[in-house]
């Protein structure tokens, strides 16, 4: 039997995940809900322009969150406290506050709570994570990433760019992403130091450029440049092990404006078998399709169907990842 | 879906390793074949059609007297036989005697032991990619007359059983062995019922166990380039060049989910530029290639055979459905 969903949110993420959830098999989409009726002229669910009639009046299995992030965590901890299954897109709400709002309404609650990391699923993510987890490169002792976008001509006016309704600027829409990747790989990190700046987009509250320095309790060292000021799109993940190199380039969207998605890994190796000292032996793979939105979406609709705990974007690493990004703010203030 | 390329740093100008053995191995196979065609054909064989796809076929290259079809529909090369041809091919025995002496066995370890660590470390990351365990394997290996490598796998520690598996004759029978990786290398150039024999395996393995498929296919650069003139393409040795369309059908044919395919291929220029002059003089487009592009640039255009499965080496995982 499907799972009756409802989709709160129908703009690009939510029509998004309309599409994964019908090409999945496993759910039944029986009401959709967005402030703006036009979202959804193309849709033949039922429509609801307020969430809380679209949620008590379908009583879904399952809750799919895409809407702004000032609103994520009422409709998740309401959509929890009536027991249903819950699938929220990142960030986990504006701040830490909200994160942990949400993490005891799932913790008091029978559904389940997902948040959507999604770049976890991706092809070069996942070749990441086994090749780290199996060793055979030794451990990790640093990453560096770079999460560029170019913004676009009404970057000023977006959403995104409203503090009230987002919480933060580029760090929380999209380095967000590399910072749960970083931890993810990693282990838990702690902020070093951090610059948060405006240095292009002026006229805009929230940053256009987040530069962090980050370590583990260990000693490890990880660092991040999340920017919208790259002009051009850029996912860069440089992953240094003890006996090798790993390096992620490019990520495969839905506009392909991130270029095509590889994973280079090579081995330490000083008496070179190829004869060159610091040109080792590479092998490079490269993904012509992205599946990443469907494994995350399976992965919900074993989560509920077995009963089984959430593995990926659970509401700890929720908590975690927000704490992260306060310490970020907050740092930055300190050091300005 | 992965596609994947190799780049390494090596000489455009290599030619590709073995020449010891390998001359002695290429007398022995010429050998053979002049002995099964001088047998003759008391009929034609049963079946042009594609052993793949039973598509139809036309003839694109003639080796030794003997023709070798393209299929229209998967574009796999193949050769047509008799059971009686078969049968007495799979008699003669100095090929395998050869390849068991010392001489060939040490110096195939010697040539090869680089290309096989490689090989191993690659499996070690693609079943820990898969299974999420790279040792204490139960590994079968299909028809492998290398010693070295078997001792290298052994002692890579991702093998905790390893046996040899034979896809002809009547070791090929069905088996209670469940493993959790089957080695299927150059295996399927062999096969007149890839699918049948595919089945055979997929027998041999768990629930969710791997297939590591390896082949030359009938779709690369060298082998389309070379034709008859290809060094290593031998009737009754290679009586299949399956297209990678192919392979892949085959495969999910057999009970397999593709998990990735491949063409990490080190030699295909190296192998149509040690051979240049046999390249077709109506060529013009090669020819020009091979004697304006730099080394450089060679190399540039092997990682782009490599990068969009055009090399004639492929492989193939795929999983027990």
């Amino acid at each position: 039997m499907k799972i009756r969903t409802v989709i709160v949110g129908m703009g690009k993420m939510g029509k998004l995940r309309y599409r994964v959830l019908n090409r999945h098999g496993g759910f039944e989409v029986v009401g959709i809900c967005d402030p703006i009726e036009e979202a959804m002229e193309e849709f033949q669910e039922r429509k609801y322009t307020v969430w809380k009639e679209c949620i008590d009046t379908e009583k879904p299995e399952l809750v799919i969150v895409c809407t702004i992030n000032r609103v994520i965590p009422d409709v998740v901890c309401y959509a929890l406290s009536l027991g249903m299954h819950v699938f929220s897109e990142k960030p986990p709400g504006r701040n830490q506050a909200d994160a942990r709002r949400m993490r005891e309404a799932v913790n008091h609650s029978k559904g389940k709570l997902k948040f959507g990391f999604n770049h976890r699923y991706h092809n070069s993510i996942l070749e990441a994570k086994a090749l780290v987890d199996s060793k055979a490169l030794g451990e990790i002792v640093c990453i560096r990433g770079v999460y560029g976008k170019a913004g676009n001509e009404h970057f000023s006016d977006e959403w995104r760019n409203d503090l009230n309704l987002s919480g933060g600027g580029i760090l929380l829409d999209q380095g967000i992403h590399m910072l749960d990747l970083i931890n993810y790989l990693m282990g838990p990190m702690e902020i070093v130091d951090s610059v948060v700046s405006n240095l292009v987009w002026k006229d805009i509250p929230t940053e256009d450029s987040a530069l962090v320095i980050m370590k583990t309790r260990d000693g490890r060292v990880a660092s991040l440049h999340s920017s919208a000021i790259q002009w051009r799109h850029k996912f860069d993940m440089d992953i240094i092990c003890e006996e090798g190199f790993i390096a992620l380039n490019g990520i495969l969207t839905s506009t392909e404006s991130y270029g095509e998605e590889t994973i280079t890994y090579y081995r330490k190796d000083l008496d070179p078998a190829v004869g060159k000292l610091g040109k080792p032996m590479e092998h490079t793979l490269c993904f012509d399709s992205d599946e990443s939105w469907d494994h995350e979406i399976s992965e919900m609709y074993e989560v509920i169907r077995n009963d089984s705990p959430v593995r990926n974007g659970t509401a700890d690493e929720a908590v975690r990842i927000m704490q992260i990004i306060e310490t970020i703010y907050e740092k930055a203030k300190e050091s300005a | 879906m992965l596609k994947a390329f190799s780049f390494s740093e090596t000489n455009p100008n290599d030619i590709p390793m073995n020449t010891r053995i390998w001359l002695k191995e290429k007398e022995i196979m010429t050998d053979q074949v002049e002995k099964t065609l001088a047998t003759g054909r008391d009929s034609d064989p049963d079946n042009f059609s594609c052993p793949v796809c039973d598509g139809c076929g036309t003839v694109i290259f003639r080796k030794y007297g003997v023709d070798y079809y393209r299929c229209s529909n998967c574009f796999s090369i193949y050769q047509p036989v008799t059971d009686k041809e078969m049968e007495y091919y799979d008699s003669l025995t100095e090929l395998a005697r050869y390849r068991d002496t010392a001489e060939y066995q040490s110096t195939a370890s010697k040539d090869r032991t680089g290309q096989w660590m490689e090989l191993i470390e690659w499996l070690k990351f693609r079943t820990y990619r898969y299974l999420g365990k790279n040792s204490d394997l139960t590994v079968i290996d299909y028809d492998n007359y290398f010693d070295g490598f078997r001792n290298e796998i052994e002692r890579s520690g991702i093998c905790a059983e390893y046996y040899e598996g034979h896809m002809r004759g009547s070791d090929s029978e069905e088996t209670d062995l469940r493993a959790d990786l089957a080695l299927f290398m150059a295996c399927i150039q062999q096969s007149r019922d890839p699918v049948r024999d595919l089945r055979r395996v997929s027998s041999a393995l768990c629930k969710d166990g791997l297939i590591f498929l390896s082949s030359r296919i009938g779709t690369g650069f060298d082998v389309l380039t070379l034709r008859e003139k290809a060094e290593r393409i031998f009737p009754y040795s290679h009586i299949l060049l399956p297209s990678l369309k192919g392979l892949e059908q085959v495969l999910a044919e057999a009970g397999f989910k593709i998990l990735e395919t491949i063409t990490p291929g080190n030699y295909d220029f190296s192998r149509v530029l040690a051979n240049k002059d046999l390249i077709r003089k109506d060529d013009y487009f090669l020819q020009y290639m091979f004697d304006e592009a730099s080394g450089v640039n060679l190399e540039e255009f092997q990682r782009f055979l490599q990068k969009n499965r055009l090399s004639s080496y492929a492989q193939i995982i795929a999983q027990k459905k």
